[in-house]
């Protein structure tokens, strides 16, 4: 069985950012992926990334994506594509299935970062083809360039929401609206305008009653809120639409977490189950540390910090730099970025929707 | 904290204390059951759905698992519940030919004691179950082998005592049992529960709480030998109905009976693993199994997981294909000498029924039929019971 | 008539057959996956979770006083000719 010192799992921007850290100060670390590119959720993204300057802001999300992958390999931090995690177990050792083949390695501390999964809205008739996740709207636009349809309503006006309405519009797609159940918009001003300038109407206070169709959706009906989002009746309109895209949030991906037996707790707004860290983003289990959306949803910025903190907090304990006042101020130093970009998005940094 | 009271209070929502609430609740008492988490929280979450009676040593657990089959026949009408009931048979299938004498031996004494099992003839095995490996080389079959749901089971069992006028606690945790001095010489108060919740007096307490027994028998200073035997199981995506039946590998039985017969020189047999299959209503395949001494860890482990993979490929080369999705395990509740434990005890009033083992969903009603006979009339004559009371692990010598 | 649609796509479990296992006495998502089997399919309640919770917080049951379902290997499908180290056409 092979053995390293350090294993993160998921080369999005907080693994990325992680192995970076790490290998800054000599460690070796493997990162590994179950997708055949690097990036995770940074390369759908063509617009530009909100955040502070020193986190790449201004930057599109992909161009971060390359410029993250550059200093990996100039670190010299081993990627290992299509290599899906399966499992942990108490010992430490990682069971992959590496490019369709098992195997087991072994490693002194584990940094997770698996991001997060779309959450889906239940309604009658939201397994019709036609109802799909944002996500995997933008996946179809930005990279595999195919229209997800032609008359599209889209569910949340978090970031999620706006941005990919932006994209589906740039793409051609007739978006008839937005809607979203809260009473004011969820996600930021600057995303806001943009949409509304394009014309699109943002429709507070509604959610869908149901989606109606035979074979594929041909018509979205929408009912009225109350403040406890109840329904409040015959307050029903609909649209006709072939999509209907939801831009509900996102659940973090805590499965590798809750086999190792790290503590979770409920955070509603960080996304729902998420594993326990202290300052050094470690879990409740010692060789176990959590990063990114995992560990909360907020933003790619946030992510890249927190990837960085769980990376210089294992060269410490790996002993590739002493723990010492030096040191300690690195991790300072991460961690007041940290509440910067949390603080400077008036929100505690998190998307909403 | 609640006070109440009641007719009889079964602790332990598995297979077997829900089967003893519903039999109990059929004789005209109106008990209640106690469970610290919810239904199927213990080995009866945590198994495969096999009534499964060519398994059993003959004697007095072949006696009990033919007369649990012929309840199983007609309890979905008489809970009137779907517990997912169906008569599938079961095949043991052997790869190596000296298991052949060994089971053929077993099955010889099984038919004398009326089990309908015979050996298939070499050309009808893969007849029998299409898609089977040609290393199999002689197979035992018998169609009274059946699938049950486990967790219907349980609700069936439930729903029907609920109707009958028994009550459930679940997410209640019994924490203490004790002899209630202060009964005012009323039989009735005789012993007193405490959950987290509820504080219960009763004349009659049964423990079924698998392998929780050893715990609750502290409570009242008795030595209930009830240990963990850890069985894993990986479960794969839904696929066609390909598995005909309930399939179990020799080696699994000729550890059992026969346990120096099976080599211990590579990782498999180490780890006691050997082939069980079934494939559940759903298309679901429940691939097992092993018997492992590791304590009450309920965790997987890579290793057991990949040996019953490798197992399930070597006998049905056709399931490379197929995607395991899951791999759970269970705790099985078992006692030195691999019998359960269905009987009193030293505390009047006080039943155990516990020790299950491997085979506590086939075994289910007649162990609910047992108990309730032995605390309403004092006795049981639907088998010896004597061979299975507490006593046995202390009168040696 | 009550409302009813697909909670759990993968094994098809409708809303009502949640609410119903509920009324039974189902509390967390590990129970209701118990009593009605969605959890159980192909995804293992990657999608169907965030659903249940919310069913579950309309009757009371808040998810802040239970712990998240359990997680086993292996926490993707794998096929089994991936896990016993044969080559085969992908
Ligand atoms: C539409 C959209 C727009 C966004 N816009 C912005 C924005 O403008 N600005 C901003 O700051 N943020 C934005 N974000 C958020 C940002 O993309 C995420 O916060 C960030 O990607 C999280 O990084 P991560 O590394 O934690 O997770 P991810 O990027 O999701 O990476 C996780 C990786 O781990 C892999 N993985 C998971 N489990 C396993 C396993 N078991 N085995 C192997 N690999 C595994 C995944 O496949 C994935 O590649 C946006 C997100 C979306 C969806
Ligand atoms: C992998 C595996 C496969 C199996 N396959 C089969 C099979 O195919 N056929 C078969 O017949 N058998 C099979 N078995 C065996 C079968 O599962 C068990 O014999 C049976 O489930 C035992 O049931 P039980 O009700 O006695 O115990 P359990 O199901 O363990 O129930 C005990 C209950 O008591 C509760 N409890 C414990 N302590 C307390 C307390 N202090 N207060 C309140 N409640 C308490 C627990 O929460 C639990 O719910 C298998 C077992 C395993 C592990």
């Amino acid at each position: 069985m092979r053995k390293v010192n350090l294993v993160v799992v998921g080369a999005g921007p907080a693994g990325l950012s992680a192995s970076i850290e790490a290998a800054k100060h000599g460690v070796k670390a493997l990162v590994l992926d179950e997708n055949h590119k690097p990036g995770g959720q940074l390369f759908k993204q063509i617009h530009k990334f909100f955040g502070s300057e020193q986190q790449m802001a201004g930057t599109r999300g992909y161009e971060i994506g390359t410029k993250l992958l550059n200093l990996a390999k100039e670190y010299g931090v081993e990627i290992k594509l299509n290599n899906r995690v399966i499992g942990i177990d108490d010992h430490n050792t990682l069971a992959i299935i590496d490019n369709h083949k098992y195997s087991e390695i072994r490693a002194k501390k584990i940094i997770l970062c698996c991001g997060a999964t779309e959450k889906p809205l239940a309604f009658p008739g939201w397994t019709l083809p036609g109802v799909m996740g944002a996500g995997a709207a933008q996946t179809l636009v930005n990279i595999h360039r195919v229209v997800p349809g032609e008359k599209i309503i889209m569910v949340g006006s978090g970031n999620v929401g706006l941005i990919v309405t932006y994209h589906l519009l740039q793409a051609g797609v007739k978006v008839k609206a937005i809607i979203d159940a809260s009473h004011k918009i969820t996600g930021y001003g600057v995303h806001a305008a943009k949409i509304k300038r394009a014309g699109i109407p943002i429709i507070l206070r509604y959610t869908v009653n149901r989606a109606m169709g035979t074979n594929q959706v041909e018509k979205v009906e929408l009912i009225q809120v109350d403040k406890s989002f109840n329904k409040i009746p015959c307050t029903q309109i609909s649209f006709d639409v072939d999509t209907i895209c939801l831009a509900v949030g996102l659940s973090p991906s805590t499965e590798l977490a809750r086999m190792i037996g790290c503590k979770l707790y409920y955070h509603p707004k960080l996304g729902g189950y998420i594993p326990m860290v202290n300052q050094y983003m470690q879990t409740t289990i010692e060789d176990i540390y959590a990063a990114g959306d995992m560990t909360g949803i907020e933003e790619a910025s946030i992510a890249m910090e927190e990837g960085r903190l769980a990376g210089l907090a294992c060269a410490i304990s790996l002993g590739y730099i002493s723990d010492n006042a030096q040191s300690q101020k690195a991790l300072e130093n991460i961690r007041s970025n940290l509440s910067q970009l949390r603080m400077g998005n008036g929100k505690g940094g998190i998307i909403n929707g | 904290m609640y006070k109440r009271f009641a007719d009889a209070i079964i602790i332990g929502g598995g297979v077997t204390g829900t089967a003893i609430t519903y039999y109990l609740s059929k004789t005209g008492i109106q008990p209640i059951l106690i469970e610290e988490s919810n239904l199927n929280a213990g080995a009866s979450g945590a198994c495969d759905e096999g009534i499964v009676l060519q398994s059993k040593h003959t004697g007095i657990m072949l006696d009990m698992v033919l007369k649990s089959a012929k309840l199983y026949k007609t309890l979905e009408d008489e809970l009137n519940y779907p517990i997912g009931y169906r008569n599938v048979g079961g095949m043991i299938i052997i790869n190596e030919e000296k298991y052949i004498p060994v089971i053929e031996t077993f099955i010889k004494k099984q038919q004398q004691q009326g089990l309908n099992i015979h050996m298939l003839h070499p050309s009808d095995i893969h007849k029998q179950q299409p898609g089977l490996s040609k290393k199999v080389v002689a197979s035992a079959f018998s169609k009274d082998d059946c699938n049950v749901y486990p967790f219907k089971l349980t609700l069936g069992y439930v729903e029907a005592a609920k109707r009958l006028g028994a009550k459930v606690l679940l997410h209640n945790r019994v924490n203490n049992i004790t002899i209630n001095k202060n009964t005012l010489g009323d039989k009735r108060r005789e012993l007193r529960i405490t959950t987290n919740e509820h504080e219960i007096l009763t004349p009659i307490v049964v423990d079924a709480t698998g392998c929780g027994s050893r715990q609750i028998g502290k409570m009242l200073g008795l030595e209930i030998p009830v240990f963990p035997s850890r069985g894993q199981i990986v479960i794969t995506e839904q696929i066609p109905p390909l598995i005909k039946h309930q399939i179990m590998d020799a080696k699994f039985i000729v550890a059992k009976h026969k346990p120096q017969l099976v080599e211990k020189n590579n990782a498999l047999s180490n780890l006691n693993v050997g082939l069980t299959i079934g494939q559940a209503e759903t298309g679901n395949t429940l691939i097992g199994g092993c018997r492992e001494q590791v304590g009450y860890n309920t965790s997987t482990s890579f290793s057991t997981i990949r040996e019953i993979v490798k197992n399930a490929a070597d006998f049905f080369p056709f399931m490379k294909d197929v995607s395991i999705i899951r791999s759970f395990a269970g705790l099985r509740p078992t006692t030195p000498d691999n019998l359960p434990i269905l009987s009193q005890t030293p505390i009047p009033r006080f039943y155990i029924a516990s020790g299950l083992g491997g085979d506590g969903l086939s075994l289910s009603p007649i162990v609910g039929k047992i108990m309730a006979d032995l605390i309403m009339k004092g006795n049981c004559n639907i088998v010896d019971i004597s061979q299975l009371s507490l006593d046995r692990f202390f009168n040696i010598g | 008539m009550k409302e009813d649609y697909v909670v759990c796509r993968c094994e098809e479990i409708t809303l009502q057959e949640i609410k119903s296992a509920i009324k039974q006495g189902a509390i967390t998502l590990d129970e209701i996956k118990k009593y009605t089997r969605a959890g159980m399919g192909l995804c293992q309640g990657r999608i169907c979770s965030t659903i249940i919770i919310e069913i579950l917080k309309e009757h009371g049951y808040l998810p802040q006083y239970s712990a998240p379902p359990h997680s086993r290997i292996p926490v993707r499908p794998v096929k089994i000719w991936e896990y016993i180290g044969e080559d085969q056409d992908v």
